[in-house]
């Protein structure tokens, strides 16, 4: 269910219940039948390349006909063929970033022969043979090996979703041509298995073709405010920027490196250690987590946070059993932790336990551009009252932008302070506050593809546009400010739909876009545990700990017979608005929420209290509610609710005390297991997705009992 | 009595239940924590197979043949010139009988005893 903009009470819209971690299964199951019935589209599976796609009419391609190399004794097995090791002479080329161009190996429909994919329109995606000696098969042909690990009636068992209606739903999805689409994300991501979320939707949209067509799988997008090429600033190169990448550095939170390519690893391995073993789980492909970094600081591994920044987050709530007290308690400890700072506009979870904490401006008097969601344009944030943060000498006022300005020029940082931002003819501006900046990435947008006009003199005075503070004026040209003000005064700028609809029936700026069918990073890494390998194709992940061996291989899912999810709350936001009299008034807390028939065998009525317990004993006691509209096998809570801080807390601030209210802090939140294998003689391991180290908040295992 | 008769439509069909008619009202007319003059319902329903959602907003209905105005003691409540049931704060003694025969349960007691409920011609 999507963003609470539908809702089942309107026609063509059903609520089908589906166990939390089991998107995977579902997926699976659907593109099983696909598979089956021959419904996806073999015109787009049979495109190599992105103009072969064009050529023909759609938007994008896939890698489904890329053969894999399949021989076990193969110095490439697992790696996609490519022309080299198919004897196919290729030219040698490199792309604009300078990255030689890969051949990989098809077989060509026209000739039956092996091609590299840049000589070929056509190629055969349903294959296995060899080529040049070699044992391959292609992406296709395994897909069709995962999808089927599993009957429909074992993903019906899995899933919770009837068999029929998964065959229902297969129809319905192949029967609208390229006008269909999924959409899952965010939140469905933040499971032990979240990578089968966004993996699935890819390939169940890449089988359809609906990629970059018009009614399917639409790109939104806004112009470009602030990059290079923007329409009068550059607000992202800084000369002289320091060179700090993931390739000559390690992010904290053990993402884009193998274990086995770390320094720790060699050092250990040169010391004499035989298959050394890293503290906590690093994550090969993944890329930044604030979960997995929140746990490197409390860990004070791969190496020690010396000085911590959060912003506008409650990290602690949101990483799955963090908010207990020994983190806590490392959180306040200087010598895990030396300096933490906080900005935020309320003292919650993250500010409790920091050193120094810098108030913040609320949204209503804060900057932005966010993109203008479905269609082509953005939206402008701005200032639109006065912040009730101190007021600086230089009319900016105290928040999140300010420290960091003052702080980068304190420190001397290139980009930073006068002569830092360069507009369209190369000339320096400065950036000494909030306004410098974003007023720039408005004057961006006014001017993107065509300047939207000036503002007139009645609808500047009608809109108050001139009364703002001096430092929006300041930050632009003469010309730049009227059309500034337009924008402002229309809180961003959309284009008609026809503006990226192409006559074609796709998208007007078609960017080469590939699904893979076939993840050939995914089929060569190993966990750094166990060894053990993730499938390269579309296929159910049940839920694992952290060497990827099966949660119910270890607790018993007689005893722990209950999964779980989180969902945004109705009547806050996310973690925030527990401060809000009305919110609270409308709905003081959240619940346990239990399918009905769940609770009449454990003898639960609606409104008693219960605990849904961890097999590491973990304990979330709240009120029951009892309701149709819970999957069964699984319980739900609202996120954001269990607050210890907040205003839950008194706070004694130069002496004087203000009193917390309690209310504040109402509600149930998830104290989940941490990952049993990993956290052990004082180390804190969370429970995690092991491809994207997204947060597993959903999908563990619990017993549920009236408390 | 007065001819004309307000009303407010509401397509239950797209209701989703979010209650931001619930806080724009309560900020518009200074209503006080803990009483609602409009509140929404929702609940689980079962149809057939599916489980579906209902969501009901509720307020003052502003009834052609309004209790609360026959039950009042005093004349409190009464139906203005614009076909609105409206409550004179004056008058209004703190009985609670309209609170009993309202069938919408729309009308709440202040602190202070008094009866209120939507006042929408302001």
């Amino acid at each position: 269910m999507a963003n609470g903009l539908v809702t089942p009470t309107m026609p063509g819209i059903n609520w089908i219940p589906i166990k939390p971690a089991t998107n995977g299964a579902l997926y699976a199951a659907i593109v099983q039948i696909m598979m089956r019935d021959k419904t996806y589209n073999a015109d787009v599976l049979s495109f190599p390349q992105q103009k072969a796609a064009e050529a023909a009419g759609y938007g994008a391609f896939t890698n489904a006909a890329y053969l894999v190399i399949v021989d076990e004794n193969h110095p490439n097995y697992r790696k996609l063929m490519r022309a080299a090791d198919a004897g196919i002479d290729v030219p040698e080329e490199k792309t604009a970033d300078g990255m030689a161009v890969q051949h990989y190996v098809v077989i060509d429909a026209e000739t039956n022969e092996a091609a590299a994919h840049t000589s070929c329109d056509k190629a055969v995606f349903d294959y296995e043979g060899e080529v040049n000696g070699v044992k391959v098969r292609t992406g296709f042909a395994m897909m069709r090996d995962t999808v089927n690990a599993y009957t429909l009636e074992e993903y019906a068992e899995i899933t919770g979703v009837p068999v029929a209606e998964i065959e229902r739903m297969a129809k319905e999805y192949t029967s609208h041509g390229v006008k269909v689409s999924v959409n899952a994300g965010a939140g469905s991501t933040a499971g032990v298995n979240g990578f089968d979320t966004p993996n699935g939707r890819e390939v169940l949209r890449a089988l359809v073709g609906s990629n970059q067509m018009t009614g399917g799988s639409f790109p939104s997008g806004m112009p470009n405010v602030e990059g290079k090429g923007a329409a009068r600033y550059d607000l992202t190169t800084v000369k002289g920027q320091p060179g700090v990448t993931t390739k000559n550095a390690t992010i904290l939170s053990r993402g884009g490196k193998a274990w086995e390519k770390t320094d720790e690893y060699k050092n250990r391995v040169a010391k004499g250690e035989k298959d050394p073993k890293p503290m906590l789980e690093w994550f090969t492909t993944g890329t930044q987590s604030d979960s997995q970094a929140l746990m490197s600081v409390v860990n004070q591994y791969p190496y020690q946070c010396k000085i911590m920044m959060t912003w506008m987050c409650n990290v602690i709530q949101a990483t799955p059993g963090a908010m207990r007290d020994e983190v806590v308690e490392r959180l306040k400890d200087p010598a895990v932790l030396p300096l933490h700072i906080v900005c935020d506009v309320v003292i919650g979870e993250m500010a409790q336990v920091a050193d120094y904490i810098v108030p913040d401006v609320t949204q209503y008097e804060s900057f932005g551009l966010p993109s203008g969601g479905g269609s082509y344009g953005a939206e402008v944030r701005w200032q639109a009252k006065t912040p009730e943060t101190p007021e600086l000498e230089d009319g900016s006022y105290l928040c999140w932008e300010t420290l960091l300005i003052d702080v980068a020029k304190a420190c001397g940082l290139p980009g930073w302070g006068e002569d830092a931002i360069p507009d369209a003819e190369g000339a320096m501006h400065p950036f000494n506050n909030a306004a410098d900046y974003y007023l720039k990435a408005v004057a961006n947008l006014a001017y993107a593809d065509t300047p939207v006009a000036d503002i007139d003199e009645a609808e500047m005075r009608l809109q108050g546009l001139d009364e703002l503070p001096r430092n929006f004026k300041a930050a632009v040209s003469e010309e730049e400010w009227p059309k500034v003000l337009n924008v402002l005064s229309r809180g961003g700028r959309a284009w008609p739909d026809e503006y990226v609809r192409g006559a074609d029936g796709r998208y007007r700026f078609l960017k080469p876009f590939e699904t893979y069918i076939y993840n050939e990073k995914r089929a060569l890494m190993t966990n750094c545990y166990s060894g053990k390998r993730l499938p390269a194709t579309l296929g159910y992940n049940p839920p694992m700990f952290s060497d990827l061996s099966l949660m119910t291989d270890h607790y018993s899912v007689e005893e722990f017979p209950f999964t779980n999810s989180e969902h945004k709350p109705r009547f806050r936001s996310i973690s925030m608005l527990s401060n809000s009299p009305i919110m609270r008034d409308i709905c003081a807390h959240n619940y346990l929420e239990i399918n009905k028939e769940d609770a009449a065998e454990l003898g639960i009525k609606d409104g008693d209290t219960v605990r849904a317990v961890t097999p590491l004993g973990d304990v979330s006691e709240g009120e029951a509610m009892v309701r149709g509209g819970q999957v069964k096998g699984a319980f739900s809570v609202s996120f954001g609710y269990g607050h210890s801080n907040y205003g839950a807390q008194d706070i004694d601030i130069d002496g004087q005390v203000a009193k917390g209210n309690p209310a504040i802090a109402a509600g149930v939140r998830t104290h989940q297991m941490l990952d049993p294998l990993v956290s052990v003689d004082g180390v804190l391991g969370i429970l995690s997705d092991h491809d994207a180290s997204s947060p597993g908040r959903c999908g563990s295992m619990f017993k549920i009992e009236k408390a | 009595m007065s001819e004309k008769r307000l009303g407010m439509l509401i397509d239950l069909a797209l209701c989703i239940g979010c209650n931001a008619c619930v806080v724009a009202c309560k900020m518009e007319n200074d209503v006080p924590l803990g009483c609602f003059n409009t509140w929404v319902e929702s609940w689980d329903v079962e149809d057939g197979e599916r489980t579906r959602r209902a969501n009901v907003p509720k307020q003052c209905n502003h009834c052609e043949n309004p209790q609360c105005v026959k039950v009042c003691p005093t004349g409190a409540s009464y139906v203005a010139d614009d076909g609105t049931v409206q409550i004179d704060a004056e008058k209004c003694i703190g009985c609670k009988y309209c609170l009993a025969a309202c069938p919408y349960q729309a009308r709440y007691a202040t602190e202070s005893g008094m009866a209120s409920a939507a006042d929408r011609s302001k």
